[in-house]
């Protein structure tokens, strides 16, 4: 249940979200009773997985699915080998059709791929023609494209962008079109001028990051263990979030398009994070995987609550509130010198900030007195923070160094 | 901004931490643990996920009492007995973080949503926490609660009862503003019964009554030298302890030698209590063994810290005295003549183990029965033969039409905090029903 009263709608691309949450592209909005369950937990829209041709062979491997965990904690990184939906357009435009019926007020978007302009074409067509809302692109499929060079993906090259954007705008007569891309280019800016060349609406920013998720030293093979073979996985999860922000920044500093994002968010701080760098509205997979559709409610109360506080009358007013705040390294101002500072009542005298700054600072963390309290010697200290990072209590800041 | 909400009670870091071991299970069986139903996975997720408002949203619908649960429940018999992380490490600090979650609120001074106030005007009787419970949920359906209470100030055993070194009273006195934020009224120093009954409420404008009075009077044995100066019970002691904390009576003169009779939780707070009012060697004389003690383990442990002297397995049979005074008690060693029932009719006295303690003052805490003039408030209700109220146990619906009752008056309820505000939730979804018929 969620206990706020506010309305979080907000408007993308002339579609009307009741909240900026929508499942993306993934397992969790690939069968039509899982998308029902998530529209009954509160979710604002669905990407359904990206669907294609009748023609198109879909040749699942298994399993797919392993974990980057870290001490202790499950799943700061999900990586998954899966490939484009098993369900082809013939199902999908059913389940649109139904689903727009059951659910008027919900949006229902569908992620499509094609391997040449007519298949591209015929699948706008099709699920425009059943009612769909937004029509996204998958241009990043972390096992590669259909149609381009085996393993490479559509969004890696600059001319496949935008020809291809062309096309899927060139037979969209009512749906917005976006365009996922992936975090694996040089230039991020470039493909989403790319994406606006071609026309689309918006831009999806930005789909799994091709990783290799770890080797069993034992068995020499790495991690999913495929019958003695293993392969390239989608990272997705928290470990993928600051990319995901770098992302979303580098586009919205540089390219007048909508973004919707996707990659990392687990809480409504990090829906809100993607949002004050430009995102209008934020997808989810892995944390649904995760906890379950209902950490909806958990979003929404949290993104009703943060905007009480601050005082914001509508979601709209955050996105790329924290824009003109990312400036080069050059331009940063330099003239204040900060330095550590310890809030001696949460101190746990663990020692871990001493060990830090010894051996990966300027050793300016002294440990001398018997109370075991680190003494931080203002000389020594460049204000360099990694003693804050390591500090299990937050127990240290960076304060404006004493005159 | 102070780090610690109150005392006790976990930072920010603390909650977070705590709550990142949380396994979030789908049928979490904490949950079924839970008299009061609290979401306990979806509260714990909420601070984990840096959303302690919708934590304290989520508890609050459930147990209006949020924060004095979270730190009387007894938790190890019921939420985090049942935690499923137990099998992996330690299980998680349900209590603990239910505090914290109370605390927040409190450093926020938040209040709750007021209902729409379109039903009927309810009495209640008692504001303790099945009366608390009651009432909030009765304003949140939209009625018109009045609380009578006949002390000076609401909360009943959470004010009176449990002493202030367990419960902060700042935390009570939360509870209650956001039971009233709901709408609320609260009737201080209004005892019920002395000048009208249930039927007079009926017909002043009540379309229904929930009796949560709680116990009034507290039970001796009936033994010789019960008379004696230096002999007293739970409830004399707590309250007169209460009232001294409030600044609304002078402290209670207790000596140095306190003999607690009793093995419950209530007899652990008096010990307490005895101790810091002066008393400086406390024994405690109890029918049960220390494992058959009916006091929690963390009661028991604090108790068993703070230097109380046990007596177990042993019986009163005689307080002696001299000039009027007490000078000791005089027991008996037992043994149980069926094994596995702790009550008094099972316990058979060991010849020849008499003993005698020197103490200059007995406390009884061995029990309470409802105030005997109470019934003559209540016609057409039918009591059993303690005293004490018969209810449905699903609805709480007593034998006269439109009183309801809950909490430590009835015959089947009470015993814990917790369980007192299920009974008052679930008595005003039965009054809401009825007031809607």
């Amino acid at each position: 249940m969620i206990t706020h009263d506010r309305d979080l709608s907000i408007d993308f691309c002339g579609v009307r979200f009741r909240n900026p949450f929508l499942l993306s592209a993934a397992p969790p909005s690939d069968d039509l009773d899982m998308v029902r369950s998530a529209f009954e937990a509160g979710w604002g829209g669905a990407v359904l997985k990206t669907t294609s041709v009748e023609t198109e062979p879909v040749d699942l491997a298994y399993p797919m699915m392993s974990a980057l965990h870290y001490e202790g904690g499950r799943i700061a990184g999900l990586g998954n080998i899966d490939l484009i939906s098993e369900h082809h357009i013939d199902v999908v435009e059913q389940r649109v059709d139904m689903l727009k019926k059951e659910y008027p007020d919900r949006v229902v978007c569908v992620s499509i791929m094609g391997s040449k302009k007519q298949e591209w074409q015929e699948l706008v067509k099709r699920l425009e023609s059943v009612g769909v809302d937004i029509i996204e692109c998958s241009f990043s499929c972390p096992q590669g494209s259909m149609g381009e060079e085996p393993g490479a993906m559509l969004a890696q090259s600059l001319d496949a962008t935008e020809r291809v954007a062309g096309w899927v705008k060139e037979a969209a007569q009512r749906c917005p079109v976006v365009i996922k891309i992936t975090p694996q280019v040089t230039n991020i800016v470039k493909v989403a001028q790319a994406v606006k060349r071609g026309g689309a609406d918006a831009i999806c920013a930005a789909n799994t990051i091709p990783s290799l998720m770890g080797v069993d030293v034992d068995s020499f093979v790495p991690y999913p263990n495929v019958q003695g073979y293993s392969t390239y996985s989608g990272l997705s999860g928290p470990a993928t979030k600051p990319i995901t922000l770098r992302t979303l920044a580098e586009i919205s500093k540089n390219v007048d398009l909508p973004i919707t994002a996707t990659g990392g968010p687990v809480t409504w701080r990090d829906a809100v994070e993607m949002m004050l760098v430009g995102a209008t509205t934020v997808q989810f997979c892995t944390a649904v995987m995760h906890y379950g559709y209902d950490i909806i409610d958990d979003l929404q109360d949290g993104l009703a609550f943060y905007l009480q506080e601050k005082g914001f009358g509508s979601p709209s007013e955050i996105i790329g509130k924290s824009l003109d705040r990312i400036v080069g390294h050059a331009d940063l101002p330099r003239e204040v010198k900060v330095v550590s500072s310890l809030i001696e009542s949460r101190c746990v005298k663990c020692d871990l900030c001493y060990i830090a700054c010894r051996d990966g600072g300027h050793q300016a963390i002294k440990l001398e007195g018997s109370d075991r309290l680190p003494q931080i010697d203002h000389e020594r200290c460049q204000g360099c923070r990694l003693c804050v990072t390591v500090c299990p209590a937050e127990a240290l800041e960076i304060v404006k160094a004493p005159e | 901004m102070s780090d610690v909400l109150c005392e006790n009670c976990l930072t920010d870091t603390q909650a977070k931490l705590e709550a990142s071991r949380c396994l979030m299970c789908d049928d979490p069986p904490c949950v079924a643990a839970c008299p009061a139903q609290v979401p306990i996975k979806h509260f714990i997720r909420a601070i984990r996920f840096d959303n302690p408002r919708r934590a304290i949203n989520l508890i609050r619908e459930q147990n209006v009492l949020a924060g004095v649960c979270g730190l009387v429940c007894p938790v190890d018999e019921l939420c985090v007995g049942a935690c499923a992380g137990t099998e992996l490490s330690t299980p998680i600090a349900i209590g603990k973080l239910q505090h914290y979650a109370a605390c927040t609120e409190l450093r926020c001074g938040r209040s709750g949503p007021a209902g729409p106030a379109d039903g009927k005007k309810v009495a209640i009787i008692g504001a303790g926490p099945s009366g608390l419970a009651a009432a909030a949920e009765l304003a949140k359906l939209g009625h018109v609660p009045t609380v009578f209470e006949k002390n000076p100030l609401p909360g009943g055993i959470c004010t009176y009862g449990v002493p202030p070194h367990r419960l902060p009273q700042e935390l009570v006195a939360g509870e209650i503003r956001y039971v009233t934020s709901l709408g609320v009224r609260i009737e201080t120093s209004a005892p019920f019964g002395a000048n009208h009954t249930i039927d007079d409420l009926l017909a002043g404008g009540y379309g229904a009554v929930y009796l949560a009075a709680g116990l009034q009077q507290a039970v001796t044995p009936g033994v010789p030298g019960e008379d004696l100066d230096g002999v007293t019970t739970w409830k004399a002691l707590l309250d007169a302890f209460s009232a001294f904390n409030f600044g609304q009576g002078d402290k209670p003169v207790v000596p140095a030698n306190v003999l607690i009779v009793g093995g419950g939780s209530v007899a652990m707070d008096a010990a307490g209590a005895a101790r810091r009012l002066g008393a400086t060697e406390i024994d405690m004389l109890c029918l049960e063994a220390p494992c058959e003690m009916p006091a929690y383990h963390d009661e028991l442990g604090e108790a068993w810290k703070e230097g109380v002297r046990f007596h177990t397995r042993s019986m009163p049979l005689e307080i002696t005295g001299e000039d009027g005074k007490v000078t000791g008690l005089k027991a008996v060693r037992i043994r149980w003549k069926e094994p596995g029932k702790f009550i008094p009719a099972n316990a058979e006295k060991i010849d020849g183990t008499e003993y005698w303690l020197p103490v200059e003052m007995v406390v009884f805490a061995i029990g309470a029965r409802p105030a005997p003039e109470f019934a003559n408030a209540l016609p057409g209700v039918k009591l059993d033969g303690g005293g004490r109220i018969i209810v449905d146990p699903e609805t709480g619906a007593t034998s006269h039409e439109g009183v309801y009752a809950g909490g430590d008056a009835t015959s089947a309820g009470g015993t814990m905090i917790v369980k007192a505000v299920a009974e008052g939730k679930h008595a005003a979804q039965t009054i809401d029903a009825y007031l809607r018929r």
